[in-house]
């Protein structure tokens, strides 16, 4: 292949023959990948915090929420109708308003949404709530083994609350501690494990122990409970009340005998007034509080979700509030289709608006997050607007270095016009200088930001562990969740790929024009001139 | 002296004259400067230092501007008092091969590929020239240095790849600007001998700047270049 002669001479001048590289090219590349690398990683986090964000604020409230205009009971005749389009995978209708929750002395105004038990877990994701608040009790020689509260545990009797309210009012869910086991259960083929526990478990101790031939049997002495069981599947169910088992037989039997001890921690109670229950309290009407147990903690990761907060049933919120047949919006999730393509979703709400623009508001999640998403993307740029003049500086330390180049080839250059090399293509050398680099730059620097992305746990818990130490980092983890940040490969999406694009076309152009004006100077020099040059 | 345009003629100059202004002083070098140069022959130019030996050379390679005067490449007649044209510059990597005093090799390349870079500029660069620069090396006794780099090599090694490369393009008129001026007698001496030989195999016409008036005389006609004229000596 025929490479142009001012190509060649730009390459063999960064990197010489007989040397692999020199330091000024070295310098060049490494300052223009470094540079590249940071903004790609910059940008490609801001967008993966903008996707995280996205995902929490859909699992926090739904593709979007249809919010009625004016007091209305013709709810469930939309929610029939909605859920009669082949966009709309489920639709939840919710209640929502302060109420004062109490435990002795202790008080909270938790913002408190009632869901529909039935199509509620359809929208929101309430077992990954509850397995985000679930929180382990440390005890002496006991382990605890409590299961993360299923959403079933929610009924008109129960609330989740966030972690805030359980703080201040210093209430839990039920827990169960394993106090002793036999040796042959601690085998993971053989043992056994607490699947479940619902919030109607009693404070007790626990004994279950194997009969043998697949016969288990499960005590309780302080509650005068027990009852022979064998495994339907592998799921030891005595009912209501006791603590539901899971045996990991593995097609072999434990030891006759062998066996496990517990102990139960019932759930705690809390007291809920509504504000007019308190208003007509003080009317001096006597109006007994609604007592609910703690069904589980929940964690939202979207911070924009109160973090005092409680999760009902729809009835509970209905029977304290006294609005029967009301409801203050519904969630609605969307097919993939709609749901991924926003100008899609926007477009369908607007269309859902149009028959009932009076009564319903359809808003999707974006809407009425602008204000965060704004200023993330604000952010995005304010950070673009810093990096780019680094980029520049670079540009600028190629340019000066290029133009010493110059200074230091002039003889070179007069010989090279002399040989009847045309000015523009001597010029060109040294643009094509700052090409190659620039090019090179690019390539490494795209690497190195595919190296961090693919790192970029390692590298963040390495840094917080030097600045926060072990003990902070979990701390750090829990504010600054990089652990679940999704940062997608170019070739994993299209956004990802523009961004390395953009970056890296951007670091080619910049220095290539680094290499300009030292071109231009080498383009205008007078070849006798330059050949007389001492 | 002027000379009519003849077929046989490698370089015909005519009439040229270069003034360099320092701010409001004017140093007239060359004044009407007549030169011809038969094909296949070897002139010499000789004059003390800064009398415009070197000046007179890049008018005739056409890299500097003449204040007047006409210049013939073979059948191309150029006007001096303007710069080359592109067309005149492409046709220079062919017609001229230039040594210098200095040798300027480019330092970050191999002999062979300095050699062969001639042919690069004037796009003619294939697999015959590589043949061609390795038996120009061989001829000029540094074959066996191919893959050095200049700096690995002697002063006496470097003219001789230099000469190589001015001759890769079978140029018709060799320049060249006092080639032996940073070489000792010895090597000085073979240098100047392989200079002359080479031009006589590749049939290639020489004008030679030089001080070492034994060097002068063994070209076919010399001159003196003294208050801007050229004499022939």
């Amino acid at each position: 292949m025929k490479i142009p002669w001012p190509l060649f001479l730009a390459w063999k001048q960064l990197f010489p023959t007989q040397r692999k590289v020199s330091f000024f090219s070295l310098l060049a590349v490494v300052g223009v990948a470094l540079g590249l690398n940071v903004m790609i990683v910059v940008v490609a986090f801001m967008k993966g915090f903008q996707h995280k964000f996205k995902e929490d604020i859909i699992d926090a409230q739904g593709h979007a929420r249809a919010i009625p205009l004016s007091r209305s009971k013709d709810w469930s005749k939309l929610q029939k109708e909605l859920l009669s389009r082949s966009e709309i995978l489920a639709v939840s209708p919710y209640l929502q308003g302060p109420l004062l929750v109490q435990k002795q002395d202790y008080q909270s105004v938790p913002l408190s949404i009632g869901i529909d038990l039935s199509s509620g877990p359809s929208v929101l994701p309430l077992d990954e709530f509850l397995k985000n608040g679930q929180q382990r009790m440390d005890a002496h020689d006991a382990v605890d083994v409590t299961p993360v509260p299923l959403s079933q545990n929610l009924q008109d009797d129960s609330v989740f609350i966030s972690q805030y309210v359980a703080n201040r009012l210093g209430v839990r869910p039920g827990a169960i501690l394993r106090t002793g086991q036999s040796k042959s259960l601690t085998d993971p083929n053989l043992g056994v494990r607490v699947y479940a526990m619902d919030y109607q478990v009693p404070s007790a101790e626990w004994k279950l122990k194997y009969l043998g031939e697949g016969e288990w049997i499960l005590r309780s002495i302080g509650l005068n409970f027990e009852e022979k069981l064998r495994p339907e599947g592998s799921i030891l169910d005595a009912g209501p009340g006791t603590p539901v088992f899971e045996v990991m037989s593995d097609g072999m039997q434990p030891e006759i005998g062998a066996e496990s001890i517990y102990q139960t921690f019932r759930s705690s109670t809390i007291e809920v007034f509504s504000p007019s229950m308190i208003q007509r309290a003080q009317a001096n009407e006597m109006i007994p509080p609604k007592e609910v147990r703690i069904g589980g903690i929940f964690e939202v990761p979207w911070q924009g979700f109160h973090a005092e907060s409680m999760i009902g049933s729809f009835r509970l919120l209905e029977d304290v509030r006294s609005v029967n047949g009301l409801c203050d919006g519904m969630f609605i999730k969307f097919s993939p289709e709609i749901s991924t393509d926003e100008e899609k979703l926007h477009a369908l709400c607007e269309e859902l608006e149009l028959p009932r623009s009076v009564n319903w508001a359809f808003v999707p999640w974006f809407v009425e997050n602008a204000w965060f998403f704004d200023l993330l993307k604000f952010e995005e740029y304010l950070m673009i607007l810093i990096m780019v003049p680094i980029g520049l500086v670079a540009a600028f330390a190629i340019a000066i270095a290029l133009m010493t180049s110059v200074l230091r080839k002039i003889r070179e250059i007069g010989l090279l016009v002399a040989m009847g090399g045309a000015r523009v293509s001597v010029g060109s050398i040294f643009c094509l200088q700052g090409f190659l680099i620039g090019l090179l730059g690019a390539i490494l620097g795209c690497g190195l930001a595919l190296l961090f992305i693919h790192y970029r746990d390692a590298i963040m818990s390495f840094i917080v562990v030097r600045i926060a130490g072990d003990e902070g980092k979990t701390g750090v983890a829990q504010f600054y969740d990089f652990y679940s940040l999704s940062v997608p490969y170019p070739w994993e999406s299209s956004e990802s790929a523009s961004t390395f694009l953009t970056f890296a076309l951007f670091s080619i152009l910049v220095s290539t024009l680094a290499g300009l004006i030292p071109a231009w100077r080498a383009s205008r020099m007078n070849p006798a001139d330059a050949l007389r040059n001492e | 002296m002027l000379y009519a345009m003849n077929k046989s003629l490698a370089l015909q100059a005519s009439n040229l004259s270069k003034t360099f202004r320092l701010g409001a002083q004017e140093l007239q070098v060359l004044q009407g400067i007549n030169l011809s140069l038969p094909q296949s022959s070897s002139l010499s130019i000789r004059g003390e230092s800064g009398c415009g030996k070197t000046t007179l050379l890049n008018l005739l390679a056409r890299i500097e501007q003449a204040d007047q005067g006409e210049l013939t490449w073979g059948d191309r007649v150029m006007r001096c008092d303007r710069s080359a044209s592109r067309d005149e510059v492409a046709h220079r990597a062919s017609f001229l091969g230039v040594v210098y005093q200095a040798y300027y090799l480019i330092p970050e390349i191999d002999v062979l590929e300095n050699v062969t870079l001639p042919a690069k500029i004037s796009r003619e660069f294939d697999a015959s020239v590589q043949d061609r620069a390795r038996s120009l090396l061989d001829q000029m006794g540094v074959g066996n240095r191919i893959t050095q780099i200049p700096g690995k090599l002697s002063g006496g090694e470097r003219q001789r790849v230099a000469i190589a490369r001015a001759l890769l393009n079978r140029p018709k008129v060799l320049l060249a600007d006092e080639p032996t001026g940073n070489l000792d007698e010895r090597t000085g001496e073979e240098v100047m001998n392989l200079l002359l030989r080479a031009c006589s195999e590749e049939g290639t016409s020489l004008i030679l700047v030089t001080h070492n008036l034994a060097f002068a005389r063994a070209t076919d006609r010399q001159t003196f270049l003294s208050e801007g004229r050229l004499n022939e000596v």
